[in-house]
């Protein structure tokens, strides 16, 4: 499912800050390319449209440009343009030839405590599709939504009602049930293909369930819609 | 499901305001699909108004409108709870709550939601409540210790609590993943 070539540049090691290392003991070439992975999640944490197209390739990849054209319903031009930032930030690779597919290696920030995964890229992502998503984004900033999927889990997994998660984010009841439903198919998707979902949510990553069924085997919602 | 609703007429059907943020507003498949398993059943859901500013928080004050004025739903002054076994119906629910968590006590549950355990007790014991009462939750925790509650103390034959999906089907486009 996942191409886990090591070719990439955007490979899924640990950022480790929590103890401060002598200099001399982390090598260098290590310390350059997480910082360079830093900038380029802070990028995608910062720019919806481009953590689309990311968390995209990163979970039913290697998908080909026109596929994801189609299924993002994106045009073309932004998609190709989409597709050189993330490879020239190192967070996508082309691979093969005729056709050239568009390959993701997940990416994990666990960096004392700041953890970041696919699964919270998606829901930076979901700001382009869903309103409500966008509309907490836009009040509370990304640091909130990224606390807000970690109640969501907490929920899921059975620990919370809805409503608790409103005095944790400092938000009202009404917007917290809200934003727990809409989170929903992040976590569903997530618990299916984010290989560092239990990262995000240690110790309850495997109560994660859902009542409805969720079918996450394919990105496109049915076209009966 | 459709074709034996769980719902009845003869019942109070109390909901919580996470039903009508989950259906969403009017336009969507499953706001239609709702409104039409509501309809059909010959229910109308009541709302407790101590919860119905939610609605307006979470973004939803079309859906309630659209199903008060077609009478299937109404806000409603929910009774203080004062029997007592309403008032351990809902502390069951509020510890049953807490336990969920090992870092929570009784003091982090939002009172709002084992308040439903107790007003499910109090319609019951009042008159007003015909065969029974109706919980319908789109919160699986929540759903749960109201369970615990209702077995608990014996109410489980006539206070049913129902999940959304009791309630109608799921559809293809419920659920964007990307």
């Amino acid at each position: 499912m996942h191409d886990t070539s090591r070719s990439l540049k955007f490979t899924d090691f640990v950022i480790q800050v929590m103890t401060p290392s002598p200099a001399t003991e982390t090598p260098s070439q290590d310390y350059a390319a997480g910082v360079d992975q830093l900038a380029t999640v802070g990028r995608l944490l910062d720019r919806p449209e481009l953590a689309r197209v990311y968390v995209y390739v990163c979970y039913y990849g290697p998908v080909t440009r026109p596929e994801i054209v189609e299924t993002l319903d994106v045009p073309k031009t932004t998609v190709y343009d989409h597709v050189g930032t993330l490879e020239a930030l190192g967070a996508v690779a082309l691979v093969g030839d005729r056709p050239v597919a568009v390959s993701a290696a997940p990416v994990l920030i666990d960096a004392d405590g700041i953890t970041v995964t696919p699964t919270l890229l998606h829901a930076v992502a979901m700001q382009v599709i869903d309103k409500d998503i966008a509309h907490f984004t836009e009040r509370h900033g990304v640091g909130k939504l990224a606390a807000a999927v970690r109640q969501a889990g907490l929920h899921y997994a059975g620990r919370i009602t809805q409503r608790m998660a409103a005095e944790p984010l400092g938000i009202s009841t009404g917007e917290a049930i809200q934003t727990v439903l809409a989170l929903e198919p992040v976590l569903a998707a997530g618990k299916q293909h984010d290989p560092h979902f239990e990262n995000l949510f240690p110790d309850v990553a495997d109560d994660i369930a859902f009542d409805a069924d969720i079918d996450v085997t394919a990105p496109l919602s049915d076209t009966e819609s | 499901m459709s074709d034996s609703s769980p719902l009845s007429s003869a019942t109070v059907t109390l909901v919580d305001t996470n039903v009508f943020i989950s259906v969403g507003n009017p336009g969507t498949s499953k706001y239609r699909r709702f409104r039409r398993a509501i309809r059909r059943a010959g229910v109308t859901l009541r709302v407790p108004a101590r919860v119905a500013n939610e609605i307006e928080d979470g973004g939803v004050t079309p859906a309630l409108d659209r199903a008060r004025e077609e009478g299937w739903a109404r806000i409603v002054e929910a009774p203080p709870v004062t029997h007592s076994a309403a008032t351990r119906a809902r502390d069951i629910a509020r510890r049953t709550i807490a336990a969920q968590s090992p870092d929570k006590d009784e003091h982090d549950v939002e009172k709002a939601d084992p308040v439903f355990a107790g007003l499910a007790v109090e319609w019951l014991l009042d008159d007003a409540a015909g065969e029974g009462v109706t919980v319908l939750t789109a919160d699986r925790v929540a759903r749960d210790a109201i369970e615990t509650a209702m077995s608990s103390l014996g109410y489980d034959k006539q206070i049913t609590v129902l999940g959304m999906w009791d309630v109608i089907d799921d559809g293809d486009d419920d659920f964007t993943i990307i």
